[in-house]
């Protein structure tokens, strides 16, 4: 479904990403994992227009979609949600959420907009219980849940998350992650989540790539990613011969 | 898999092997570095074609452990060449690999109609010990009953496809034919069998003996490629199209070059099939020259794979000799002559057929230095040779001494190995 072919990012004349060959399939749940200053954020940057691609090609579909300007990307069905929430603190709940459907705001399809915002609150319950309150005060994992709310009112197709555990209770990070899972199964979303959070992460994930200084260094199954023991090392903070000494 | 997601699967897993192996493997390290090639720069797999090769004797000046990629306690098992030997070579596996390697001879396997109501007999020898490993964990990850064995005596491995109702049966070319002949020599009929079908591994075939282990044993019988250095068994398997082999390409990235220009053949065209592994973690191989020859077909087959379908396995490269699993240099004999001998003399080993068990003789026509008159001392020579030979390489080859004249020629020389399987 997505598609990025050899695709090269430089920020300055740092070279950050190299070479960078990836795919997430239709309803496919793929994660990417690396260490800071990796080049997970630049990716997800590059994916959307934020960054220039330097060489190679992101295909959409069929569709190239590395030269079209953000907004038509995100019309296209490709939503990220940022890494730090990026909701609006002083504006509510609901004015939040639409905000999220901005790109498909017409007069005529107003209705249809309402709907969206009917199933966001179907899906979670709580939001509307505080639609009339300030985004800022909600907790943490609750402005996490509304940041990926918001990014369903743009009815994306790929859900791009960029660190959707970060600086959230852990307890909170399950319930966000089965809600991911969740929006993979239930509306068949492909999803690309990135993580730093390896553990939790593969846990749900299908399939995963690690990305180290720039390049995919591993590709495969989300279980043999967990079980290779150099990204066990790396990114799950253990080390299986240190813990359990022969 | 469409051909589309085949090719982005194998560019993703290419770049990645190459820079895992870059940072890994010195051998590599220096390799790259010699041919100034940066993989951090791989694109496509076209980009491949500059990449040096891998050869069999890379592999040996590495032994054993310095062509892993992982560090040792990662390596979970460890096989060693059998029957290849001379200079050995060591190929490992880490968890990973043995998880995957199943998942394919499983693939291999389900798509002969292999389920968990099967019994599969798995019977090798020494030589094609890998195969047997993974074949079975394979056939145990569909959940079929597994019978492994190491039976030569085909009466008794009659009596085991009868009496265990054994529905498949994987072994080597030989010992199908060789089962084959038992049968017919048998008051046994092949009817009350259960045994569907064979699954031959190890050793190039003939169409020839094909059709006679399907007449006689009334089965239909499968080809599987195995290259132990590469991976083990399942490399490429035949469907049940039975029209040729399918490389196993999303873990494997297969060319088929011509041997001379070392560039790609057309369909049709017979090539060296040299292999890079994708998935492998322990020992990861880039552009393995696997010395066997095939041509690519150029018909799509029937069963609507995407994966490269190529004929059977038509030969050897070098002169690898092939006998019952077992392969050894010409030039490993000779050694081992002249350590006891003391001096060089002529030889030829000769090899065929009887009732479809393959035979071996080495004939040695001993020169006026070390002839003795005492049949004794003579004797005691030739049990020497014959002893070390076995030591060597782990099957029986007779020994026979013979007059220089009696050996074949062709023009003027003198054959190493006369062939008349």
């Amino acid at each position: 479904m997505l598609l990025l072919k050899g695709v090269d990012v430089f920020i300055g004349k740092l070279h950050i990403l190299k070479k960078i060959s990836l795919h997430i399939g239709e309803g496919e749940l793929v994660t990417l994992l690396g260490a800071n200053g990796a080049g997970k954020t630049t990716l997800l940057k590059s994916l959307m227009g934020l960054l220039k691609v330097a060489n190679g090609e992101i295909l959409y579909g069929r569709q190239p979609i590395h030269t079209l300007p953000t907004e038509e990307r995100v019309k296209l069905g490709l939503v990220l949600v940022p890494e730090g929430k990026g909701i609006f603190k002083p504006l509510t709940v609901e004015e939040n959420l639409l905000l999220g459907a901005y790109v498909r705001y017409s007069f005529f399809r107003r209705n249809e907009i309402k709907q969206s915002l009917e199933e966001v609150y179907e899906l979670f319950p709580f939001l509307k219980e505080k639609r009339k309150q300030l985004a800022g005060t909600l907790s943490g994992g609750q402005q996490q849940i509304l940041a990926i709310a918001r990014a369903l009112m743009a009815r994306p197709k790929i859900l791009l998350l960029d660190e959707p555990s970060m600086g959230i209770a852990p307890n909170l990070v399950k319930e966000i992650f089965l809600y991911i899972k969740n929006l993979k199964e239930t509306k068949g979303l492909s999803v690309l989540l990135v993580e730093q959070n390896a553990k939790s992460a593969l846990k749900i994930a299908d399939r995963a790539y690690v990305l180290e200084t720039g390049k995919i260094i591993y590709e495969g199954d989300a279980e043999l990613v967990a079980n290779n023991p150099e990204v066990q090392r790396a990114y799950l903070g253990r080390d299986l011969d240190r813990e359990f000494p022969a | 898999m469409r051909e589309e997601e085949l090719r982005q699967i194998q560019t993703e897993r290419l770049f990645a092997v190459l820079n895992r192996v870059y940072k890994e493997v010195p051998f590599y390290r220096i390799l790259f570095d010699k041919h100034s090639l940066n993989p951090e720069e791989f694109e496509k797999p076209e980009d491949l074609r500059s990449y040096p090769f891998t050869t069999r004797d890379d592999l040996r000046k590495n032994y054993p452990y310095n062509m892993f990629a992982v560090p040792l306690r990662e390596v979970v098992r460890i096989l060693p060449s059998a029957g290849t030997t001379g200079a050995p070579i060591v190929v490992g596996y880490t968890r990973n690999d043995i998880y995957t390697l199943a998942e394919l001879n499983a693939r291999t396997l389900k798509n002969l109609d292999i389920t968990k109501e099967d019994f599969v007999m798995i019977t090798f020898h020494r030589g094609l010990f890998a195969s047997a490993f993974g074949i079975q964990s394979g056939a145990e990850l569909i959940g079929a009953s597994v019978i492994p064995t190491n039976l030569e005596d085909p009466v008794k491995t009659l009596r085991i496809l009868l009496d265990y109702r054994v529905t498949t049966l994987i072994c080597s070319p030989s010992f199908a034919i060789w089962l084959a002949e038992t049968l017919l020599n048998s008051e046994l009929n092949p009817n009350t069998f259960m045994l569907r079908r064979v699954i031959l591994c190890g050793e190039p075939f003939s169409e020839a003996q094909r059709e006679f282990i399907e007449n006689t044993l009334k089965v239909k019988v499968y080809n599987v490629y195995a290259v132990t250095e590469v991976f083990g068994p399942s490399v490429a398997s035949e469907c049940k199209a039975r029209q040729g082999l399918h490389f196993q390409e999303d873990h494997f990235y297969v060319e088929i070059l011509n041997p001379d220009t070392l560039g790609p053949v057309k369909p049709g065209e017979i090539g060296e099939i040299v292999v890079t592994t994708l998935t492998k973690e322990a020992l990861p191989l880039i552009r393995y020259r696997t010395g066997d020859l095939t041509s690519i077909l150029p018909k799509p087959c029937p069963c609507g794979s995407p994966f490269l379908q190529t004929e059977r396995i038509l030969g050897r490269l070098d002169d690898l000799v092939l006998f019952r699993g077992v392969k050894f240099h010409p030039g490993q004999v000779e050694l081992l002559i002249e350590q006891i001998t003391k001096t060089k003399v002529l030889w030829q080993v000769l090899l065929w057929r009887e009732e479809g068990v393959e035979k071996i003789l080495l004939q040695i026509a001993p020169s006026e230095s070390i002839f003795s008159d005492s049949f004794s001392e003579q004797e005691r020579m030739r049990k020497e040779i014959e002893e070390k030979l076995y030591l060597e390489f782990g099957i029986p080859i007779p020994v026979k001494f013979v007059e220089a004249s009696s050996l074949v020629k062709e023009g003027e020389a003198f054959k190493k190995i006369v062939d008349k399987r």
